[in-house]
């Protein structure tokens, strides 16, 4: 995250953030339903790689079972949905965001001061496993054919009542509260809080002898990520209409991991770039029956090969190229 | 009485067996690369057909011990040589880079395995059969051992005798240790650090090669026997330490013969206490059973 | 490996599909004088690809051979291939891309998961689903929907049949138990396996069946020896094989060892097709019987059937066809029909026609029920056992069940009641 030369003023980050939401806004005008579902899955996960990478790129933590709260997070506001329909929506989402950061910390609390490194990224995938596989033989939760019926609910504004179930307004939805929550993140990051994240990132002891809490501020921004997930995972749910275990599954936790080493892990955009760089890959590949593995396999392969610090950093080297030297102090 | 404990304990010790001989290549690319290798399982899956199509060559399905041993020995040296150009291709390019970026390439190439399994063998189901030196059971009680079972469990062990053997007692183990510990170090008192990862990057592809002929008769073949034993040998191979040899032997028996009672005992959600117990290893054990010092 | 369907021959289908895939900028261009284009979402990629390839030339066949007669009001057909990975993500995001393009009519899906996942969004998106493999009964009972048709068989009428047949002909087996995937559909294949044996022994033996507590594995387990272990003190006669597919597999060649196919006098399996056999060879089960969404051999004479079987061998080279190539002919023949009866394409018309439509498929006719969207169709069942040829097995018998005698009455928007099995 240092500021090096290269990278873009922060007013024209800003404005490329603005510009990306406003195309996703603009999508359902000018694509077809086809893009426009892929469109809100990927602002999801957008969001879901932004928030492992908070936990990775700010502090340091690798986890390999992130996807476990998104399946909670989902599963919890699905079933919380059906159980409590007089419940304000916006209420539930939170409320399963809030679960999941609070099973985190929960955790953290027990796994963080005992393990670290390579040992905490296995415990979180055991962990996810087990959630994995409760989920799938759970007769209550739809086992592996999936929790079914998850309706898109009527949001209450007070003076007016939006029915997101009709047309696009679950997608816009969708778009406005990713935009939200990317926000909370962006904040997290460059606040007082995020700076002591990186203090810790780049050298734990030297910040433990400094007088910071490490592993108060690692267990917060596990518990902050583990939240935002949480709700990712519940906006989801009624997007498909349908949630299956295979969202818990371990491939599942790998994507926020693939997403950041794609886009660039010493950037903040780099997991939405990453995100959004695997879903045109895949959208390209779809009708390649037969050869998609090889083909994207091979891309990946590429990319890695010839930008090693992920999309963004080849997009920085190449601006340092061309821009660098007048940059130069 | 004997059959309630006897049994699980066979069938656990087997199990761990399957995922010990899984995890050894990959330990020995962790534990010196520090690359976790996504595309282990793929390597596998690529051994086993190998062997597959070898054993259909070399004529029909009878098989004797000796020419089954010869198969899975044929498809690690296929493996190995493959690990020859990955290593310079792929691993040797991104030793530069944050360890990180290998993580995504290998990814990428357990994608392109599952593809070219695709391409080259097809998508059918296949399956060998046991040798029949190997396809009987010995039975004590009501306890029943199949033969086979028997032939893998020695495998394994064998095979992690040798392997400490190997790491403790020659010239090469002591440089592969050397080299673990300190990479810069090794360089720097003369040790030729790239050559010797890439020997390890074959072995690992050559163990894996070689496993995944041991384990075909226990298997169906197909495109998905890439991600059947990944999670679990990632599991042994940490709860064991850092990719230590003793460590994860100990690791797979311990988390596998729970894992067996706990189905056993606990039919609802088969496979739980795998993970169960390699939480708990992990919360009270963090820094590995076998700590200290790595291989 | 003649028998083998290899990508060569898949490639070969996708260009004998009329390249659909690639025609999705002609959006805009479609006109009552185009091709009428059907959406075929199947998993064309991932662990379900073999059947994925098995729709694939079905539906391919079947457009061709509609195509060479004339096509459908004068129109020909296409076929827009989309890849649902057997995921319920991925087959949404097919429907919608589907729906997106133009392609209001769409059938095929193997996953329950997906056809569940799918059902919802069809009123919305103004489309129709035939469903031609995915057989959770849920389809057609508590998650109907309006937009979703089903030509093939379901778990329950399936598993009923079979416990038909095996009181019928396997009169002195009376004591069953099961070792089943712990899944959804594992155990409602099981439940309506026992509801079927606790109606037909007593009706068609006058005995009374005593059914052993089942046998719950991991799915998709790699190591079945404690399972095993437990079967083998079962002392059960009967063996309902619920375990499918390439878990069959592993589980039959682990199984070896333990004499099991020795110890149970009958075994059956809910629908593995020729999984087990073709990759099991001179080592299958002996007698095994197998579930088949449609087997050919049961149905030589009748022309749509040898003509299917036909084409299929001469573009795979493969000579045993499973069930899904049937099933998806038949969902092809299903629109041709309904399109013909509507006098056009629109999602209205092809409903009204579709519901009651009676046609006639490669496994005989068959009738869509118009209550529940469900067809009454055939159910197939076939036997195997190992012999001395190359291929190292046979088929020893087969057995054609109606599905009247099976299926249960009609309840749209109600969850499946048992009729027999109170538990």
């Amino acid at each position: 995250m240092e500021p090096s030369p290269a990278q873009a003023s922060p007013l024209m980050r800003f404005g490329l953030a603005m510009l990306c939401m406003a195309a996703f806004l603009a999508l359902p005008g000018i694509a077809d339903k086809g893009i426009v579902f892929l469109a809100g899955t990927v602002a999801l996960q957008m969001v879901f790689g932004l928030t492992w990478n908070l936990m990775f790129g700010q502090t340091g933590l690798v986890s390999f079972g992130h996807a476990s709260f998104f399946a909670v997070g989902g599963y919890a506001y699905a079933y919380a949905a059906r159980a409590l329909p007089q419940v304000h929506p916006l209420l539930t989402f939170a409320g399963a965001g809030l679960l999941c950061a609070a099973i985190a910390a929960l955790v953290g609390l027990i796994a963080l001061r005992r393990s670290q490194g390579v040992y905490f990224a296995i415990l979180t995938l055991a962990l996810s496993q087990i959630v994995y596989l409760v989920i799938s033989s759970s007769a209550a939760l739809g086992r592996e054919d999936g929790f079914t019926g998850i309706r898109r609910p009527k949001l209450p504004l007070g003076w007016t009542t939006i029915d997101l179930a009709a047309g696009n307004a679950y997608y816009y939805f969708i778009v406005v509260v990713s935009a939200l929550l990317a926000g909370i993140v962006w904040w997290v990051t460059h606040s007082r809080v995020g700076r002591v994240f990186r203090a810790i990132q780049q050298d734990p002891e030297r910040a433990a002898f400094l007088g910071i809490p490490v592993q108060r501020y690692r267990l917060m921004s596990y518990a902050i990520a583990s939240g935002v997930a949480g709700v990712t995972g519940a906006l989801f749910g009624p997007w498909l209409q349908i949630l299956t275990p295979e969202v818990a599954h371990w491939t599942a936790s790998a994507r926020p991991i693939l997403y950041t080493l794609l886009g660039g892990v010493h950037f903040f955009w780099g997991p939405a770039v990453g995100a959004l760089g695997f879903a045109v890959l895949e959208y390209g590949t779809r009708t390649l029956h037969g050869i998609s593995e090889i083909v994207t396999g091979a891309i990946l392969l590429a990319v890695v090969l010839a930008a090693p610090g992920g999309i963004l950093g080849a997009v920085a080297r190449l601006r340092q190229r061309i821009t660098g030297k007048e940059r130069r102090p | 009485m004997l059959s309630s404990i006897a049994g699980p304990l066979f069938n656990g010790l087997f199990a761990a067996m399957v995922v010990f001989l899984f995890a050894s290549g990959l330990t020995l690319v962790f534990g010196i690369l520090r690359v976790l290798n996504f595309a282990h399982g793929g390597l596998f899956m690529i051994g086993a057909y190998l062997a597959f199509t070898l054993s259909g060559v070399t004529g029909g399905s009878e098989m004797g011990v000796l020419r089954y041993v010869l198969l899975c020995a044929l498809a690690g040296v296929g493996l190995g040589i493959l690990g020859w150009l990955v290593e310079r291709s792929i691993f040797r390019p991104l030793q530069k880079v944050d360890e990180a970026y290998s993580l995504i390439a290998t990814y990428a190439l357990l994608l392109i395995c599952e593809g070219a399994v695709k391409a080259i063998w097809g998508v059918n189901f296949r399956s060998v059969p046991t040798p029949p030196l190997l396809a009987d059971a010995w039975i004590a009680g009501d306890v029943v051992m199949p033969v086979y079972a028997v032939f893998v469990i020695a495998v394994g062990v064998a095979f992690y005798a040798a392997l400490e053997w190997m790491l403790h007692h020659t010239q090469t183990g002591k440089l592969m240790k050397s080299v673990a510990s300190d990479p810069w170090m090794a360089g720097k008192l003369g040790v030729n650090v790239p050559r010797l990862y890439a020997w390890i990057v074959i072995a690992g592809f050559f163990l894996a090669g070689v496993v995944g002929g041991l384990l075909l008769p226990n298997q169906t073949l197909s495109p998905n026997l890439a991600n059947a034993f990944v999670v679990q040998a990632f599991g042994a191979l940490i709860v064991g330490g850092m990719g230590n040899v003793r460590g994860t032997f100990l690791a797979a028996i311990l988390l596998s013969v729970i894992d067996s009672f706990g189905s056993l005992y606990f039919p609802e959600i088969p496979g739980l206490f795998f993970y169960v117990a390699m939480a708990i290893m992990l919360v009270v054990r963090p820094q590995g059973l076998m700590a200290g010092g790595s291989l | 490996m003649s028998t083998t369907f290899t990508r060569r021959h898949f490639t070969g289908l996708l260009a004998a599909s009329g390249a659909g895939a690639l025609s999705l900028s002609s959006k805009g261009a479609r006109a009552q004088s185009g091709p009428i284009r059907l959406g075929l979402i199947s998993p064309l990629s991932g662990s379900q690809e073999i059947i994925g390839r098995y729709q694939l030339a079905g539906a391919t066949i079947a457009v061709n051979q509609i195509n060479q007669a004339g096509g459908v009001l004068g129109r020909k057909l296409e076929l827009v291939p989309r890849d649902d990975k057997a995921a319920p993500a991925a087959g949404v995001a097919a429907s919608k891309d589907l729906v997106g393009a133009g392609v209001n009519l769409m059938f095929g899906v193997l996953s329950s998961g997906v056809a569940l996942a799918i059902a919802p969004t069809l009123q919305g998106d103004n489309a129709v689903l035939v469903l031609s493999a995915a057989s959770a009964n849920e389809l057609t009972h508590d998650q109907f929907s309006p937009n979703l048709f089903r030509i093939s068989d379901q778990a329950f009428m399936r598993q009923r049949a079979l416990a038909r047949l095996v009181a019928a002909d396997y009169p002195a087996i009376t004591t069953w138990t099961a070792i089943n995937p712990q899944t959804a559909i594992g155990t409602s294949n099981w439940d309506s396996f026992v509801d079927g044996l606790m109606q037909f022994y007593p009706e068609l033996t006058k005995k009374q069946v005593e059914v052993a507590e089942a046998i719950w594995a991991k799915f998709g387990a790699t190591d079945y020896k404690n399972d095993l272990t437990q079967l083998m003190r079962r002392s059960s006669e009967g063996l309902y094989c619920g375990v499918y597919g390439g878990d069959a597999v592993t589980m039959f060649g682990q199984a070896a060892s333990y004499g099991l196919t020795k110890k149970f006098k009958v075994i059956v399996d809910p629908g593995s097709e020729f999984i087990i056999a073709q990759a099991m060879g001179k080592n299958t089960p002996p007698g095994l019987w197998s579930g088949f969404h449609w087997y050919f051999g049961a149905y030589k004479g009748r022309k749509i059937n040898d003509e299917l079987y036909d084409a299929y061998v001469k573009q795979t080279g493969d000579k045993f066809p499973a069930g899904y190539v049937g099933e998806a002919h038949a969902a092809v023949l299903a629109y041709a029909a309904a399109i013909q009866k509507a006098g056009g394409t629109e999602t209205a018309q092809v409903i009204r026609a579709l519901e009651g439509l009676t046609f006639d498929t490669c496994k005989g006719e068959r009738t869509i029920r118009k209550e529940d969207h469900q067809a009454i169709c055939d159910l197939n069942f076939v036997q195997f056992g190992p012999d001395s040829s190359d291929q190292g097995w046979t088929v020893t018998g087969h057995k054609v069940i109606k599905g009247a005698d099976a299926i249960e009455p009609p309840t749209p928007g109600q969850p499946l009641k048992f009729q027999y099995n109170k538990k």
